[in-house]
């Protein structure tokens, strides 16, 4: 097991660097008058210190974007290891100091979203297996599919038009109420759960779909199994055979894949968070990008690869430890 | 199901080479074209009849599962409409995706301009001298300092000595002057009036010239050593002195020298009198006396004033705005304002008068001619063709809405009715109709005024309601919603296919090298596969829109780079897909079969191989059409993806849903559209669906 941890995790810092080394060769690619206009434009803002001509001395000691993409990287990648990532040019803080500040507002939404996904997800996959072919069957299968065909940007549309617009229940953006600074902690923390509301609903509608179809198909599977027909053969009732017998095994996949996103929570939602302006990373990052702050976009993206390869150990990691079948080879 | 599944069994041995199978197979469809013209279904069968069971080649099994399937069908009937609509619909649709539209409309427009004249022009009377360029250009300023003194005249002295007086005739009106100057002598007392170095060339008077004779004499008087003594010469004396090497030559005592005529017998004492005064007067005639060097004064006389010019912040308003007034109307009219009040010009004589405070111009028929205003009243255009009572309208306002700080700012005034068509609107009698309309005066800077004012105008249909023209209304650029429908459906379904025919492209290949060779190729190959897995994709391609944003990209070169970003993004799944299936193929009997016998490995891969995992390829590539739509239109919502002046789903629905407002007000363009991708996504993901359990029968179990 031990072996097979640290080949795998070797293997992901070898894939980490090759995923690092195609990303940094994409932001190096930016026009070539890119860091210079920045350096312009870092040196322009109020409360800078430096000139321009410092200021591009400087981003091109700390990002190396005048040694070619090779030895850029390389510098690039020495500061990083040393945790690094410099200070973000969109937030004018340390990347990391900026991370720590909205990483949780994501993480908390992303958990809810999580949990509501689990909660009607995996319910309606079952009950869809156990009534194959019924209507049940069909409006679930078709509404997974619906969910997963639509597009997040629709949805939020649809929802602010639903419960922002027409009930006024929430509001359209933001994550504070106009009166936020007057509410006590009790009522700030109420405020900013009512302004979760319709990011984590966007979030949960659009994710369902998949782990529905999943439950379901494992479901079928295991109904379909021979100790299955065994367990109903000897008599034993239908809820008996659902809840100990079938379920049980259908969890053993469910927690293989479930147990693979949960890097995912700290990924954040990127449309989402951008559409509702909830300033969590996806939010962060998203500004980040199209304004060009390197920093900060290449912290973000090594984050979301380590985020990948980690859900992927994890999943390969519950896959051994859930079914003892596989531990065999 | 258990119909199916033999047929699939039969699928399986045939594929597998199995000869028995075969020759059944063939018998079966020998005999399926024998019975083909007999009713199926009403032959009795028997147990043993090899026909008991219908066989179907795998295809037609396929298309025949797909077919029962309800979802797959309503999935396949969207995608046909959708096909319909993206594509052919533009056909048949009259409207191009960038044609605007336009309509007929009132809106706010800047009717005309108001400029307070401040500085003054300059009307110069006929017959009068020259004056220099370095006066004339200063003669706002010389205005500026008169009225900042308050004072009536301003002498100004030009640089060559000429004297000039500007004279305030009233508010608005100044005239420039300058006196006739006549010298009538010189008075000399102990003057010296010439002076040399000893040679006649650097012989110099100082200001009054004695002539030659006198220069000769002075010449030789120095020549012959007569210095410092008094000598007469045509009835003067003279002096001359040496002060080192210069000879000076002084009158003594005092001496008049007329150039003319003498004004008379005392006109000398009445001279000697004045010296220090400057000026004085002789039998009623001004005298000027200047100093012009040591003991020299010229005496001059003070003519008549002669006007040059006359300046004036008057702007001339003409009734009739089609006649230009002349100059010599303009000029005259200005001097008279403050005179006599009439005047002539051109041969016509006109009077100027007063009404409400504001000064007016009749001919001598009493029909006005113009108005005197000081604001310059122009179409915004900068034509002068306003009516007069406008312009006097409007100043009046200004100068109202000066006097109450702003609190009254708009005026009333008829202007010619334009119906909903944007044309003029006439009576019967051919006669315009004018309509009462209001203005609102707005204040660009001190002095300057914009006339605005509702009018009907041909401009851009913008977000026009769902109409008979436009079915879905038209967006904010005034292009029909309908067409911008068809042409983003062509768009996003063209990527979406491009897109996904890219990665199975990229996919097969490195899938089938790495499954079919496997060792360090597979190795090597999975890594890069792993490698792509992790470079997230939405964030790069938000980069990319970021950048091309920033070069300014052209759209359809930027709809390029983007699809050959999601293609390049999006093959490590289908790779993974295929190795999987080789590397499980590849261990079955047929492709051992394959190899004993030899045949090549390229026919191996492309004629055996990728056959066999074409069924789960087609199941991912009309999954991922749908997905690739999806990023598509993401990411054009975000506008990041395809830009304008192209049409597609995603930045029809970013460009009406950025406030409460619109998101209400449009929800009949964003919807419809919304549903558009909502439907075609689904459409494949259905297809999908129904081509993957048609595909194989068992996973649907």
């Amino acid at each position: 097991m031990i072996e097979f941890l640290s080949k795998r995790i070797l293997m992901g810092i070898v894939i980490l660097f090759f995923v690092m080394l195609v990303v940094y060769a994409v932001m190096y690619s930016l026009p070539m008058s890119y860091v210079e206009r920045m350096a312009y434009d870092l040196s322009a803002r109020p409360g800078s210190l430096k000139s321009s001509a410092e200021w591009l001395a400087e981003l091109n000691a700390k990002y190396g974007f005048d040694q070619g993409i090779l030895g850029g990287y390389f510098i690039w990648l020495g500061s990083a290891f040393k945790g690094d990532f410099g200070e973000s040019w969109q937030w004018t803080v340390d990347v990391t100091a900026k991370f720590k500040e909205v990483i949780w507002y994501s993480f908390a939404l992303t958990a809810t979203v999580f949990i509501f996904e689990i909660i009607i997800a995996v319910p309606l996959g079952i009950t869809a297996a156990r009534k194959q072919y019924s209507t049940t069957d069909y409006s679930i299968t078709v509404i997974a599919l619906i969910g997963i065909s639509l597009p997040t940007f629709f949805t939020a549309t649809l929802l602010k038009l639903i419960f922002a617009v027409h009930l006024g229940w929430f509001d359209m953006f933001g994550m504070q109420g106009r009166n936020y600074l007057l509410l006590d902690d009790f009522g700030k923390f109420m405020d900013l759960c009512a302004h979760m509301v319709l990011p984590a609903m966007t979030l949960t509608i659009v994710s369902i779909g998949p782990l529905m179809r999943y439950t379901r198909t494992n479901m079928l599977e295991v109904l379909n199994s021979d100790y299955i027909r065994t367990a109903r053969a000897k008599g034993l009732s239908e809820r008996k055979v659902i809840n100990h017998h079938a379920f049980r095994n259908t969890l053993l996949p469910l927690i293989t894949i479930l147990g693979g996103t949960l890097p995912a929570l700290f990924s954040g939602a990127l449309i989402t968070e951008t559409i509702f302006a909830i300033r969590g990373i996806g939010y962060t990052s998203f500004y980040s990008m199209i304004n060009g702050d390197i920093p900060f976009t290449m912290f973000y993206l090594m984050f979301i690869a380590m985020l990948t390869l980690l859900a992927n150990l994890i999943a390969d990691v519950l896959y051994a430890v859930v079914d003892p079948r596989v531990r065999v080879n | 199901m258990r119909k199916s599944d033999e047929n699939m069994d039969r699928k399986r041995n045939t594929s597998k080479g199995n000869t028995l199978f075969q020759a059944l197979k063939e018998k079966a469809s020998k005999d399926a074209i024998d019975h083909s013209g007999e009713k199926a279904g009403d032959e009795p069968l028997a147990l043993d009849d090899t026909q008991r069971t219908k066989i179907l080649s795998p295809g037609r099994l396929v298309v025949k599962r797909f077919f029962r399937n309800k979802l797959a069908l309503v999935g396949l009937c969207l995608l046909i409409f959708m096909f319909v609509f993206a594509f052919l619909g533009p056909i048949f649709y009259p409207y191009y995706q960038t044609q605007i539209f336009y309509k007929f409309d009132s809106l706010l427009i800047d009717y005309a301009s108001a400029t307070e004249k401040s500085d003054y022009t300059l009307y110069p009377l006929p017959g009068a001298p020259d004056i220099t360029f370095n006066v004339l250009n200063r003669f706002n300023s010389y205005i500026t300092d008169m009225k900042a003194a308050g004072a009536d005249e301003y002498a100004v002295t030009a640089q060559d000595g000429i004297e000039y007086t500007i004279r305030k005739h009233g508010e608005g009106v100044y005239e420039f002057f300058t006196h006739d100057m006549n010298p009538v002598g010189t008075y000399f007392i102990d003057a010296e009036i010439a002076s040399t170095d000893g040679t006649l060339s650097s012989f110099t008077y100082s200001s009054e010239d004695f002539g030659e004779d006198f220069k000769a004499y002075v010449g030789e008087m120095i020549a012959s050593g007569i210095i410092g003594e008094a000598f007469e010469y045509d009835g003067s004396e003279y002096e001359i002195t040496r002060v080192r090497m210069r000879y000076t030559v002084t009158l003594l005592g005092t001496a008049m020298k007329y150039s003319d005529r003498a004004p008379g017998g005392d006109f000398r004492s009445a001279v000697e009198n004045n010296l220090d005064a400057g000026e004085f007067e002789y039998e009623g005639k001004a005298y000027e006396i200047k100093g012009a060097g040591k003991g020299i004064y010229n005496i001059i006389e003070q003519g008549e004033d002669i006007g040059i010019l006359i300046a004036s912040s008057f702007v001339f308003n003409s009734y009739d705005t089609s006649v230009t007034l002349s100059e010599e109307f303009r000029t005259n009219a200005v001097a008279a304002i403050y005179e006599s009040g009439t005047f002539t010009a051109d041969g016509n004589s006109y009077e100027i008068y007063e009404q409400n405070g504001d000064l007016f111009i009749a001919d001598s028929l009493g029909n006005d001619v113009a108005a005197l205003g000081s604001y310059a009243i122009r179409r915004y255009s900068g034509q002068d063709t306003l009516p007069v009572g406008f312009k006097d309208t409007a100043q009046d306002a200004i100068e109202m809405m000066l006097a109450t700080n702003g609190q009254i700012d708009t005026f009333i005034y008829p202007v010619q009715m334009i119906n909903a068509d944007g044309e003029f609107v006439f009576d019967e009698l051919g006669d315009p109709v004018f309509e009462d309309t209001e203005f609102k005066i707005a204040t660009r800077v001190t002095g300057e005024y914009v006339l605005r004012c509702e009018q009907i105008t041909y401009l851009m249909d913008m977000y026009a309601p769902p109409s008979e023209q436009n079915w879905f209304g038209t967006d904010g650029d005034g292009m029909d919603i309908l067409a911008r429908m068809m042409y983003g459906g062509r768009i996003s379904l063209m990527v979406g296919f491009i897109v996904v025919f890219l990665e199975i492209i990229i996919g097969v290949i490195i899938g089938g090298v790495s499954g079919f060779f496997g060792k360090w190729v597979d190795t090597l190959l999975m890594r890069v596969v792993d490698i792509f897995y992790c470079i997230p994709g939405y964030p790069i391609l938000i980069i990319m829109g970021a950048m091309f944003d920033k070069l300014k990209m052209d759209p359809y070169q930027r709809l390029m780079w983007m699809m050959v970003a999601l293609g390049i993004l999006g093959w490590a799944p289908i790779a993974r897909l295929v190795r999987g299936q080789i590397l499980s193929l590849r261990e079955q009997e047929f492709m051992h079969a394959q190899e004993a016998t030899g045949t090549k490995v390229r026919k191996r891969i492309f004629r055996h191989l990728i056959p066999n995992v074409t069924p789960q390829l087609i199941v991912t590539a009309t999954m991922g059409v749908g997905s690739v739509i999806i990023y598509e239109s993401t990411l054009s919502f975000l506008g990041l993806g395809v830009r304008h002046p192209l049409a597609t789903w995603g930045t029809m629905i970013n460009s009406v849903t950025g406030s409460s407002e619109a998101i209400i007000r449009f929800t009949y363009i964003w919807v419809p559209v919304g549903f558009l991708i909502c439907l075609t996504v689904i459409a494949f993901n259905f297809v999908g669906d129904g081509l993957r359990d048609a595909f194989d029968p068992k996973m649907k179990r």
